[in-house]
Parts: C-alpha cells; structure tokens; sequence
C-alpha cells in the first residue's frame, strides 16, 4: 500500500500577490459583460505574477511554507511539473533544489504537462516509493499562463490565473489508488503556443488574428481552441470516472468527494450532471484563483480539508484533463 | 421535436428572446453568438441530441437552420 503524507498538511499552495479582478478586466474590454461570465463561468478574480516573478519563484515559494513543517533533509527527490520552465536548459527542479538547500544526494525532474500534470505526478511519485527509488518526494506543480497571454486576449485572460502548489509524498499516512490515464496527440494543436520551443522561429512575421470575437491571440502567444477542448472534455471525462472508479473496485456512489481540473463552472456543471454526481459532493473552487492549469487540484484539495469537506477516511477522485491532450485520474483516501 | 421546439429551447439555453427567431435567422447578427454560447449550443446538442458538435462544424453554421440541418430529420422535423 503506497501512502501520502498530506495531513498534517503536507499539501501547501501559493498565489502570486497581484490580483487581477473582473472590473480590471472590464477596463481592457469596455463591452464585456463580466456579471454574466461571473455567473456562468465563475471566476471573479484570478491571482497574477509580475513581469519579474517567475513559476521558479512561485515554486519554491509553495515549497518553503511546505517545508516549515518537513526537515527537508529528508527529501530524497523533486519532482516539478511546469511548462514554464526557468530555461530552455538547465532543468528547473535541479535550481530548486538548491534555492530550497536540500541535500545534494537528492534527485530532480522537471516534467511538462499542463492540467493533467498533478495526477501525472501522483503516478510518477507511486512508482519512485513503489520500487523505493525514492522515500520522500517533493512534488511541486507550478504554472504561470498569464505570461503567455496576448494582452488583446480576452477570452483566455478571464479565465487563467498562476499559482503553484507543493505535496509531500511519502509512505506514512496516505493511500494512492490505481490510475487510468490517457493521451491523445492529435488534439495537440488545440491548446499551443506555436512559435515557442525548438519551433521557435524569430525572423517571421507574426500577425495578430481575432480567433473568438473580441479575443486576439498570435503565434507568439497562448492559443485554445475551447469549443474542441470542451468536446474532448464532454467525450472522455464521464468514461474516464466510471473507469476509474472500476479499477479502483468502487462504485460511483461510494466515492466520498470528486475533485476535477477547475477549468471552468459552465464545464464542470455540465459534467456533473452528465455522470450524475450529486451537487454536494462535487468541488467547484474557482471563483478566486481562476485556472490555474495543475495547480487546480492541489488548490481545490486543500481547500477542501481546511472546509472540512473532506477529512480522515475520505475516498476522493482525483481528475484532471486538458493540454496534450492528456488526461489521468486516480482516488485517493485520507487517513 | 419540431423547429419551433428546436428554437424555444434553443432561445432558452442561449438566454435569447425567441420572438426575435426563426430558422433563417443568422447566428452572426445575434449579441448572444458568443464563444461561451458555442459551448452552450454544444452542451445542447450533446444533452438534447447526444450529438457532439466539433468547432470547425460550429463555426460553418450560418442560420439557426444549419443547426437543425446538423442535428437531423430524425430528431427535429
């Protein structure tokens, strides 16, 4: 049996200090109708770096109030999911190990996802305790979308925010069930930024394009095409739940709480209704942080055990989708 | 289902006055025809219908009736 140690609570989050709210937004975007995006889509505010504030800055930022509670000579691996990494190269948990001083005998990864990212680290920690590789992990997602973002683009500026989130895993006092995960490349085109890594290219003309009315994005920057993502999203969550909840020997009915991506309300209403989960126990945690793309789980899990919605025995899904495209889930129990 | 269903409910997920619509209206000169209420149609169409509507077949749709066209005889006539 593999365990987590996320409570006492070993699970710690960080928002960048700078708010930006949706009357901000209205004053880039004068015709917005942000009463009516608050009520369907339920984001109010989302929490922003500044120009100088990085995902690195954010990650060990989550990690030091992690690490208040945790002699950090213990931790023998980091794991640090981002697509925002400090650099092409070096990788960035190597730099933060050392900006964290752990012990140099400690092992380091970046890997790159986006909303899927948390459950994938999950499945990555199992298997370093599994085949002792590793005995305390440090897992840290952190993400910074916003800088991405053509400032012309409403659309994806009402949603994403930054944010990042660090867990301690280890073998003391939390169970991990079986995953289901999944990939599909095709879609890869549908949440991209296409002049960025090795197809970088800096001599082109890049122009400007109005992809959604009133929202403009280019090549240089962040592009989702949200009807497809929300198409993929409606075809394979519902099966993906069911299928975890089979390979985790459980029916539907006895998961305690469901815990998916916080992409959007709109989104996730629709899905619980779909799977017919029951209202109370499906988290919708996104009105103040926004889309944090792998930090939404995290965020949304601690916040509910701070709320007492979830405590000691909870069985708790875990679901997350998008960028990839590329999806998991897992169920984890408290104890 | 008849067309004149099709639009009330239509109108009634879209939050659009369906006084003002009828099969020929076009979807570019309704304020309503944002990319949220894209989502909406596809929810729509996946809920109503259990059609899944991609963005490229959306984005051909001109008029209220190229929906119904999309959706088919069998379930609106």
């Amino acid at each position: 049996m593999i365990l987590i140690k996320y409570f006492n609570m070993n699970l710690e989050y960080y928002l960048p200090k700078r708010i930006l709210t949706n009357l901000d937004l209205s004053i880039d975007f004068p015709d917005w109708d942000y009463i009516a995006f608050e009520q369907k889509i339920g984001i109010n505010e989302r929490h922003v770096t500044n120009n100088d504030e990085t995902a690195l800055d954010l990650a060990e930022y989550s990690s030091r109030l992690l690490l208040r509670e945790v002699n950090k000579d213990t931790i023998d691996f980091v794991i640090l999911c981002t697509q925002s990494p400090e650099y092409s190269l070096p990788t960035s948990a190597c730099i933060l190990q050392d900006r964290l001083n752990l012990k140099t005998s400690c092992g380091a990864l970046d890997f790159n996802l986006g909303c899927s990212g948390y459950i994938y680290g999950l499945a990555l920690a199992k298997g370093l305790l599994c085949s002792k590789v590793a005995s305390n992990i440090l897992f840290v997602v952190s993400e910074t979308y916003t800088k991405y973002l053509h400032p012309k683009d409403k659309v994806n500026r009402a949603i994403f925010g930054d944010a990042s989130a660090a867990t301690l895993i280890n073998k003391n006092n939390f169970q991990i069930g079986e995953f289901v995960l999944g990939t599909d490349g095709k879609g890869s085109d549908d949440l991209i930024i296409r002049n960025s890594g090795s197809q970088s290219n800096n001599s082109q003309t890049i122009t400007d394009y109005e992809y959604s009315p009133g929202s403009i994005t280019s090549d240089n920057f962040l592009y989702m095409n949200g009807p497809d993502i929300f198409n993929f999203s409606l075809t394979t969550i519902p099966g993906l739940v069911i299928d975890t909840a089979r390979k985790n020997n459980m029916s539907i009915e006895e998961i305690d709480y469901f815990i998916f991506h916080q992409a959007n309300a709109f989104m996730l209403n629709y899905l619980r209704k779909k799977i017919n989960i029951p209202e109370e126990k499906f988290c919708i945690d996104l009105s103040s942080t926004g889309n944090t793309v792998s930090a939404t789980i995290p965020i949304a899990l601690k916040n509910a055990y701070t709320k007492n919605l979830i405590g000691p025995g909870s069985r708790i899904i875990l679901v997350g989708f998008g960028v990839g495209l590329s999806w998991g889930a897992t169920i984890i129990t408290l104890n | 289902m008849t067309k004149k269903d099709f639009i009330i409910l239509f109108a009634e997920k879209l939050q659009i006055n369906n006084n003002d619509l009828s099969p020929e209206t076009r979807l570019d000169t309704l304020n309503e025809w944002d990319s949220w209420n894209k989502l909406t149609l596809m929810t729509l169409a996946d809920e109503s219908f259990n059609i899944p509507l991609t963005s490229k077949e959306i984005k051909e749709f001109v008029t209220i009736n190229d929906i119904i066209m999309k959706i088919g005889e069998q379930h609106i006539s």
